[in-house]
């Protein structure tokens, strides 16, 4: 497998072998292991010695399913410290099919001058003239990209957000259908590619410049087992392709977790009409699609497509923590103005809960009141023209709180915390607080562990160890391309054993039960010391205070966890 | 005891008849459980079945009463 460089500075291109040292490491071990060696913690993330690195995850270039992760890493403008940002779509699998375990940008171009990066289908890499398509939002460049390199290919891109550098903008990816509604959303990698001068990757698919698989029919027995034991999983194989993650709009309000207005009450007034059973009875009577495939290979398919009542598209997909952001915390309740906003997200290039969050914090800073569908498509449209209050917006929560001087901002090394309250669910609190990604709940969610009553949801009891095991899980997961939402699966042993199998055939080596979650820590060690050398303490592990002094209606809690347990999580 | 429960997540599609919007209404003996209450309806996939009442989940032998609030989900992970 390849290492791409390609440097903006000078726009020169250079490939070699992946590196040694890199072995057994793809998608988020890959770019943290390769941020912590090769860039420099104290660096300006928006300066020209950062560098963004794009990696598949180890198995996204086989035919296993449910491996279309691609890891986007670099040092984070928002949290300023190491950050890994998670995308599927069509991406991961074209970049590996070319045999790219990574492709990393360097440098940095003159401000205002911007390139696109170009991979055929024999691997060849170009840098090219990407001016014309300057303050282009996604949808409009995609099609554009693709009228003039092909329909077969991949895009990844920013939108004006991430031309103007705002902490939350994303990396758009191209979907099944060419629609570039697949997130890099966290982290503000969007403002480090718009820093680097590159508006759009674009990668042809269906390459068969990988790596050989040493044994093929063993490969193809596992991976048959593996995709079986996804379908027969009662969350990936029924929920998701009925509701997609929108099912947890009802669970997690039912458990009185979910933030609203601003994470003032756990409870949404009006969340029936938002659940995901709301929503798949809408798309339905509209002609739209609830069990919709957007990742290459997907079998849990819980992506699909949000169409409004003439039947015309408006955006795919519509998820659980946009609902929620732009929903609950936003207390708006009506699903075609959350969808727009999704849409709106996707096109300027935004992550949909950082500025789903912005604005609910300038709502309840009084700017505009909460449920307001028209003004929060304002806000997100300043955005979009670069404007002084849409800069705001586009900075994120921690900036919008900074300008209205209101310090209920539920966020953590400045990136906003997801959708289940820290005081409802303690132990997403712990994850928040202590994942060196800043507040994500992909880094260690704990949702099943309070289903299976191994966890108490409002006590800080075995919380700590609970978030610490998911944390090396999530890792785990993120380093093969796995989907998070397929994890589940290993709980059944006959895929545990599957995905041994899988390993061993894909790469001749036999993974003991400890295997994984030494990968996992080792991960999280060179992010945690990443973060050491960038400057951050264990004050950067905390929650913002008002988590622990004000209660939480409907339970009245607040977060119980101490910092001295905070201090333990990360104790191997 | 009567009450009335709302069911979420696939138990709403594969409970027959079931409407969202009014719930289904149930008739238990006094004293029965959470437990109690998922036997009855019968539900599919009962071991992704969990209870909920006055917004806190509870365990199968919680006993219920005809003054709490009762939904029933359904297990998931994700976002």
């Amino acid at each position: 497998m390849k290492f791409i460089r390609i440097n903006m500075t000078d726009k020169t291109i250079t490939t070699s072998d992946m590196p040694e040292a890199y072995a057994g490491l793809g998608g988020r071990g890959l770019t943290s292991v390769f941020i912590n060696n090769e860039v420099d913690p104290q660096c300006d993330p928006l300066g020209e010695d950062n560098k963004l690195i794009f990696a598949p995850g180890l198995l996204s270039g086989t035919t296993l399913v449910n491996t279309s992760r691609l890891s986007v890493g670099a040092k984070s403008p928002l949290t300023r410290g190491i950050k890994e940002s998670n995308v599927g779509g069509v991406v991961a699998k074209a970049v590996a099919k070319l045999g790219i375990a990574a492709l990393i940008i360097e440098g940095q171009a003159p401000k205002g001058d911007l390139s696109v990066v170009r991979i055929d289908i024999e691997g060849n890499v170009s840098i090219e003239d990407g001016n014309p398509y300057k303050r282009m939002r996604t949808y409009a460049l995609v099609e554009k990209l693709q009228a003039v390199y092909g329909k077969k290919t991949s895009v990844s891109c920013i939108g004006p957000a991430g031309e103007d550098e705002l902490l939350s903008a994303s990396i758009q990816s191209s979907d099944t259908d060419d629609r570039p509604c697949r997130a890099a959303g966290r982290g503000g990698l969007g403002a480090v590619m718009g820093s680097k001068g590159v508006k759009a990757l674009v990668v042809d698919r269906g390459g068969k410049l990988g790596d050989e698989m040493l044994d093929p029919k063993a490969f193809k027995a596992a991976a048959k087992t593996f995709a079986q034991a996804i379908r027969d999983d009662q969350i990936s194989g029924q929920m998701m392709p009925a509701l997609g993650t929108a099912a947890l709009v009802a669970i997690v309000n039912s458990m009185g977790a979910f933030p609203s207005y601003n994470a003032t009450k756990g409870q949404l007034e009006g969340f029936e009409n938002i659940t995901g059973e709301a929503m798949a009875e809408m798309i339905k009577a509209r002609g739209g699609n609830t069990t919709h495939a957007g990742c290459t290979g997907c079998v849990a398919m819980c992506s699909n497509i949000f169409v409004d009542k003439d039947g015309k598209y408006v955006t795919s997909s519509l998820e659980y923590e946009t609902i929620w952001s732009m929903g609950g915390m936003t207390g708006i309740t009506d699903l075609d103005v959350i969808a727009k906003l999704d849409f709106l997200c996707d096109d300027i290039g935004l992550d949909t809960m950082n500025t789903g969050v912005a604005v609910s914090v300038a709502m309840d800073a009084g700017y505009k009141p909460f449920g307001d569908g028209k003004a929060a498509i304002e806000m997100l449209e300043e955005v979009a023209k670069g404007s002084e209050m849409g800069r705001i917006i586009g900075n994120g929560p921690s900036t919008v709180g900074k300008h209205f001087n209101h310090t209920r901002v539920p966020a953590v090394k400045n990136q906003s915390i997801a959708a289940y309250d820290p005081r409802g669910m303690q132990g997403m609190g712990i994850t928040y607080a202590t994942s060196p990604m800043g507040a994500d709940h992909t880094a260690g969610n704990l949702v099943g562990a309070y289903f299976t009553g191994a966890l108490d949801p409002l006590s800080p009891k075995g919380q700590a160890d609970g978030s610490r095991e998911a944390q090396i899980s999530c890792a785990m997961l993120d380093n093969a391309g796995l989907c998070i939402l397929v994890g589940g699966a290993f709980q059944n042993p006959v895929a545990a054993q599957a995905f041994g199998e899988i390993m061993k055939a894909k790469f001749g080596i036999e993974v003991g039960p400890d295997d994984g979650p030494a990968l996992g820590m080792a991960i999280l060690k060179a992010e945690k010391e990443f973060n050491v050398k960038a400057g951050l303490t264990k004050e950067d592990d905390r929650l913002p205070e008002f988590f622990s002094k004000e209660p939480l209606p409907p339970h009245n809690k607040t977060f119980l966890v101490t910092d001295d347990e905070l201090d333990e999580v990360h104790n191997y | 005891m009567k009450m009335n429960v709302k069911l979420f997540g696939a138990f709403a599609t594969l409970v027959y008849g079931y409407n969202a919007k009014k719930g289904i209404n149930v008739d238990l003996p006094d004293g029965s459980t959470a437990l109690d209450l998922i036997e009855a309806l019968d539900l599919p996939h009962k071991k992704t079945a969990f209870v909920s009442i006055d917004n806190r989940l509870v365990k199968p032998e919680t006993v219920l009463h005809e003054s709490n609030t009762v939904r029933i989900i359904q297990a998931a992970s994700g976002g």
